[in-house]
C-alpha cells in the first residue's frame, strides 16, 4: 500500500506572506489565473503569467524544485501535446521526412499549448503547496456557504471532505487487516485467473464495508455525544479573517491578470 | 440501512450518520483512483465506476451522489485525487476525461433511485435482488457515459482543436470500457447485495439513530 507515501495535498509548511493569506483569497487568485490563462492568445502574455507565478512562488518561499516536481507526472502529456500540435497543424514546412511534416505554425502552436498547460498546473499546485488541506476545506466551506439558499449544505460538505481525508488511512489499515485474516483462513489473492482473483476480492470488500460502516457509525455517535449539530452556531479554533494583506495581494493579482488578459 | 431510507427528509439535510458514511465512500473513491494509478496499468482502468455503483446502491440516491460530489470537490480544490494527470486542481476541468467525474455524481444518484426497492425490502429472493441491483448499476453506468462522452467530444473538438467525430469519441471513450464497466456493475451488484444483507442481519443490534444533523 503506497497510499501513505502519497503526500495528500503536498503541503509545504512555511511562514510566508502567501501561506498566511486567507484560503479564500488564494482560491480566488488561482481561479482568476486559470481563467486569465485561457484568455491569452500570445506567447508574450503567457510569459507575463509565468513571471507572476514565479514571483508568487518566491514570495511563498517555495523551493523551485518543488514547483517543478508537480510537472513531472505530466511530462508525457506535455510532450504529447507539443508533438501533436507540431505535426498536425497545416502551414509552412520546417522539416519533412516521409509523412512527418513539422510546420512553423505547428511548432508555435505546440509551444504555446505546452507552456499554457505547464502554467496551469503550476498555478494550481501553488495553491496546495501553500495551503493545508484543512485550511482548504475551511475555505471551500466559506466559498460554498452563499449557495445554502439553493440547497447545497456547505458546512456538511466541508465536514464530509474532512472525514473522508481522515478515513483514508483507516480504510487502508482495515483492508490490510482483513486481507491477512482471510489469508489465514486460506484465501488466495495472488494466483489464478483474472476472474478468480476478482472473485477473491468479494470476501475482502464485504467485511471491509461492514467494518468501515461500523467505524463510521462510531464516529457519528462520538460526534453526537459531543453535541455536534451541524454548521449552525458552530465556533472554531481558527477563524478565517480577510486582512489588509489579502486585499492588497488579491487586488494586485487580479489587476495584473486582467491587464495581461486584455493586452494579449 | 440506518437512516438513509427512513422516511422523507426535508430538502438538503444530511444526518450525522449519513455524513460519516458518505465520508467512507469518498475515501474509497480516492483510494480506488490512487491505488490503480500506482498500480501502473497500461490501460486506463478505473475502479471508480465500481465505487459509484456501490455508493448509490448502499447509501441511496442523495447520499451516494454527495459522496461522489465530495470527491469531485476535493479534486477540484487541488488535492491530487483524480485518476489521470494532472490529478487535481481547477485545471483538471480542461482534460478530456473530466466529464466522467460529474458523471459519477449523477450516476450514483441514478443507481440509488433505481435500486430503492433493494434497500427497503431485505427479504427479496437472492436472484431477484441481484437482477434489480444489476439493472440499477447498468442504468448508472449509462448515465455516467451520457455525461462523460459529450464532454470528451466537446473538449477534444473545442479546446484541443482536433476535429473528432461522434464515432471517434465512442472509439476513444466507450468501446474499450463498456464491457469492463458492465462486469464492474455486476460485481458491484453482488457486493451491494451482500452488504445490504449483512446490515439486515445486524438490524436488531444497531444503535438507535435518525436524529437530524442540523
Amino acid at each position: 500500500m503506497r497510499l501513505s507515501d502519497m503526500a495528500l495535498g503536498q503541503y509545504y509548511p512555511c511562514d510566508s506572506l502567501i501561506h498566511q493569506l486567507d484560503p479564500r483569497s488564494k482560491l480566488l487568485i488561482v481561479f482568476a489565473l486559470i481563467l486569465g490563462l485561457f484568455f491569452v492568445n500570445e506567447l508574450l502574455g503567457l510569459a507575463g503569467f509565468a513571471v507572476l507565478i514565479v514571483a508568487m512562488a518566491l514570495l511563498a518561499r517555495i523551493p523551485f524544485g518543488y514547483l517543478l516536481r508537480s510537472l513531472r507526472p505530466l511530462l508525457v502529456v506535455i510532450i504529447l501535446t507539443f508533438a501533436l500540435n507540431a505535426l498536425f497543424t497545416p502551414g509552412e514546412s520546417l522539416f519533412k521526412a516521409g509523412f512527418i511534416n513539422v510546420t512553423r505554425e505547428g511548432v508555435q502552436r505546440g509551444t504555446f499549448m505546452t507552456v499554457r498547460l505547464a502554467l496551469l498546473i503550476t498555478a494550481s499546485s501553488l495553491l496546495t503547496l501553500t495551503t493545508s488541506p484543512m485550511a482548504l476545506t475551511d475555505g471551500i466551506e466559506r466559498v460554498l456557504s452563499p449557495f445554502r439558499r439553493v440547497g447545497i449544505p456547505a458546512h456538511e460538505f466541508a465536514m464530509m471532505m474532512t472525514i473522508a481525508l481522515r478515513f483514508i488511512p483507516t480504510l487502508m489499515e482495515e483492508a490490510d487487516r482483513i486481507m491477512k485474516a482471510q489469508m489465514a483462513r486460506g484465501a488466495d489473492f495472488e494466483s489464478g485467473s483474472l476472474v478468480r482473483r476478482a472473485k477473491s476480492f468479494i470476501p475482502l470488500l464485504v467485511p471491509l464495508f461492514v467494518s468501515a460502516f461500523r467505524r463510521a457509525d462510531e464516529l457519528a455517535t462520538a460526534m453526537e455525544a459531543r453535541c455536534y449539530r451541524g454548521g449552525e452556531g458552530r465556533t472554531r479554533l481558527k477563524v478565517l479573517r480577510i486582512q489588509a494583506k489579502d486585499y492588497v495581494t488579491v487586488s494586485f493579482a487580479l489587476l495584473s491578470t486582467v491587464a495581461l488578459a486584455v493586452a494579449f | 440501512m440506518n437512516t438513509t431510507e427512513s422516511g422523507k427528509q426535508s430538502s438538503s439535510q444530511v444526518t450525522i450518520y449519513e455524513m460519516t458514511r458518505i465520508g467512507v465512500f469518498t475515501a474509497m473513491a480516492i483510494a480506488a483512483a490512487v491505488l490503480v494509478r500506482f498500480g501502473g496499468s497500461v490501460v486506463p482502468f478505473s475502479l471508480l465506476p465500481l465505487v459509484m455503483c456501490l455508493a448509490g446502491g448502499i447509501l441511496g440516491p442523495r447520499p451516494g451522489a454527495y459522496s461522489m460530489l465530495a470527491y469531485m470537490l476535493l479534486g477540484l480544490m487541488g488535492l491530487p485525487v483524480f485518476a489521470s494527470p494532472p490529478y487535481g486542481g481547477l485545471a483538471y476541468v480542461f482534460t478530456p476525461s473530466f466529464g466522467f467525474v460529474p458523471g459519477f455524481v449523477l450516476g450514483a444518484y441514478a443507481v440509488g433511485v433505481v435500486s430503492r426497492k433493494a434497500r427497503s425490502q431485505h427479504n427479496l429472493p437472492k436472484a431477484h435482488m441481484t437482477a434489480l441491483l444489476f439493472t440499477a448499476n447498468t442504468v448508472g453506468v449509462l448515465v455516467y457515459y451520457a455525461i462523460g462522452l459529450p464532454y470528451l467530444g466537446v473538449i477534444l473538438n473545442v479546446y484541443y482543436g482536433q476535429p473528432t467525430s461522434v464515432i471517434q469519441v465512442l472509439k476513444i471513450g466507450f468501446m474499450p470500457f463498456i464491457v469492463p464497466d458492465l462486469i464492474k456493475a455486476f460485481a458491484a451488484a453482488a457486493i451491494t447485495r451482500a452488504v445490504i444483507g449483512s446490515f439486515a442481519r445486524r438490524l436488531a443490534c444497531r444503535p438507535a439513530s435518525g436524529r437530524q444533523a442540523m
